[in-house]
């Protein structure tokens, strides 16, 4: 752990992308203490506030504090992505190792078939097609989000298991007398999870910009809650006038996703030898 | 090398199968009854049970299911719920304004992201590989939609260079047609940039520790001609198998740049049939979705096999 700490801090940019991930999540969990104003409450007096001591990233079309907002903002859209891609884990490993693990008719034909179908849809149009279905929400674009990913990490569990199935040491286990499960749970998935975790950060950072898509769109948090893609979606029709309302916004969630794709690659580097 | 493609050929058609299946299931889960949609909440029982008659809601499912399978295989996509016009005809009108924008998006991402990937491959660990690296991971980490709202920002509406929505089309008049389309393809582009610069580099990395790239160098050419005449031809290789998987993610985003600089494409239609609730436009364009990224896929991975012979001797 030491050691692992000490890699990652010798290099720049992981460093930025883990403070920068380290903020987001103190930001979301302190919100209440953190924010400013109320990110709820709108105050008639200071409409479209260009950004000032008093709000430092100004205030949207009644007076809320952006700065606020976006601090509150970060709650939705690190939930989205954290369950988004724990339920496609949680779902899609579990099938990817058994597949992989006893090959066959169902893995050559039924899994792997199957998977291809469900990569062939977008998340985005997937997620709309849902929402259609069972009405907008964060959940729904959550679940939308985590059914997309489902497939990726079946073919990734899959692809590890097989390679790892043929080592030795999973020989000498089965030598050994060990049952099916245990190789699987003891000997199996420690070998591929640190695969599973870096393409889990790559995924969290795509299931964010998913969610922020979906809620832009008005299909995934509802106002008046506070979330980076529907004060974008707000913000537009005061492009001209008040361009602080949707620039900052947008930016929140660059910064949000750079930062998790920073720590990816840093896992990476870290976790994968071959390179 | 046919044998390949023939095979190639034969899994797509149960995966296509699969995506029918999975796509009319999901039309069959919806909650509400279609009929009623179709005529509204004051329709007769009467009016309601010949609707559902007519729309063969009757019919056993598995029946529902070829009949309306054999229509699409014949084109026929059915209806749209809100105007009665041909889905199909819609479909055929937003094609060709979606292939304009995202294939200039992929043509920009290349220009852009090839030259940015074979900088920071040669000059590994430097300050400009940094600089690329960074360039890269930032422009993956954009959300498209807000890069869009910039653009009309800074390029439409404080400087009046470019129109900030609507779209003109390619037979009309294609100066403008590409005036019109550059913002959104731009908006689009960025992500496959990314994609695209950090495979190359890391490609070029691999390529140029390969012993045919050390035996030009030690026939004494010069980095310039090892790098572009050898190691560039062989790095590119790669590209062609996210090519499909990039142009599957541009076909999700079509819909947030259709959406906000006012595109006839596939994007706004898929967004306004979930608006208006047109569950057989949703269908249809659900389906074409998915069976437009499968033959992506199955060109990529044919046209992958043609460039690399291993691929097909497995």
């Amino acid at each position: 752990m030491a050691r692992f700490v000490r890699k990652l801090l010798r290099k720049p940019l992981a460093l930025l992308g883990l403070v920068i991930v380290t903020a987001l999540v103190l930001a979301a969990m302190f919100a209440g203490i953190v924010a400013p104003y109320d990110p709820l409450k709108p105050d008639f007096g200071a409409i479209l506030q260009a950004p000032s001591s008093q709000y430092w990233l100004g205030t949207d079309e009644i007076g809320r504090d952006v700065l606020s907002r976006l601090i509150y903002g970060a709650r939705a859209s690190l939930q989205a992505g954290l369950i988004a891609v724990l339920l496609a884990a949680g779902i899609g490993v579990p099938i990817g190792l058994l597949s992989g693990y006893f090959r066959g008719f169902m893995d050559d034909y039924v899994i792997m078939r199957l998977t291809d179908a469900m990569m062939a849809f977008p998340v985005i149009v997937l997620a709309l097609a849902l929402a259609a279905v069972v009405g907008s929400s964060l959940t729904t674009a959550m679940v939308a989000i985590g059914i997309v990913y489902v497939p990726i990490f079946i073919r990734l569990a899959r692809a590890q298991t097989l390679s790892v199935r043929e080592t030795e040491y999973v020989e000498a286990a089965r030598a050994l007398g060990n049952g099916h499960l245990a190789i699987m749970g003891r000997h199996i998935l420690p070998n591929i999870m640190s695969a599973i975790v870096i393409q889990m950060s790559v995924s969290m950072a795509t299931a964010i910009l998913a969610e922020t898509a979906l809620s832009f769109l008005g299909l995934g948090v509802q106002p008046p809650t506070p979330s980076w893609g529907s004060m974008l979606r707000l913000g537009v029709g005061y492009l001209e006038t008040a361009p602080w309302v949707s620039f900052w916004p947008g930016f929140a969630i660059f910064i949000a996703v750079l930062g998790i794709n920073l720590v990816g690659d840093a896992l990476r580097d870290v976790l994968d030898p071959r390179d | 090398m046919s044998s390949y493609i023939l095979r190639r050929f034969l899994t797509a058609i149960p995966v296509l199968l699969i995506i029918t299946v999975i796509v009319f299931a999901v039309m069959q889960i919806l909650p509400g009854d279609p009929a009623r949609m179709v005529l509204g909440q004051e329709a007769t029982p009467q009016a309601l049970e010949a609707m559902r008659e007519r729309l063969g809601l009757n019919r056993p499912l598995h029946e529902q299911y070829f009949s309306w399978l054999f229509g699409v295989l014949q084109g026929d996509l059915g209806r749209s719920m809100v105007d009665n016009a041909p889905v199909s005809r819609a479909i055929a009108m937003a094609l060709p304004v979606t292939l304009q924008i995202t294939v200039m998006a992929l043509i920009l991402a290349l220009l852009m992201g090839v030259p940015l990937g074979v900088i920071a491959a040669t000059r590994r660990g430097g300050v400009a590989d940094a600089a690329a690296t960074f360039t890269g991971l930032s422009s993956i980490s954009m959300p498209g939609f807000w890069v869009a709202i910039l653009l009309i920002y800074l390029l439409a509406l404080k400087l009046p260079w470019f129109p900030s929505s609507g779209f003109v089309r390619w037979q009309d008049d294609w100066v403008a047609s590409l005036h019109h389309s550059l913002l959104p393809a731009i908006a689009l582009s960025l992500r496959p940039t990314g994609i695209f610069m950090r495979l190359v580099r890391s490609s070029m990395l691999e390529v140029l520790k390969s012993d045919y790239v050390r035996t030009a160098r030690a026939k004494g050419l010069g980095d310039r001609a090892v790098i572009l005449g050898h190691a560039l031809r062989t790095s590119l290789i790669p590209l062609v198998t996210v090519l499909g998987v990039e142009f599957a993610a541009l076909l999700g985003n079509v819909v947030v740049i259709d959406t906000i600089f006012g595109i006839p494409g596939f994007g706004r239609l898929i967004y306004g049939s979930v608006l208006r609730l047109d569950l057989t436009m949703m269908q249809s364009l659900v389906l074409v979705f998915a069976v437009s990224v499968i033959v992506i896929n199955l060109l990529t991975d044919i046209s992958y096999s043609l460039l690399d012979p291993r691929i097909r001797e497995n």
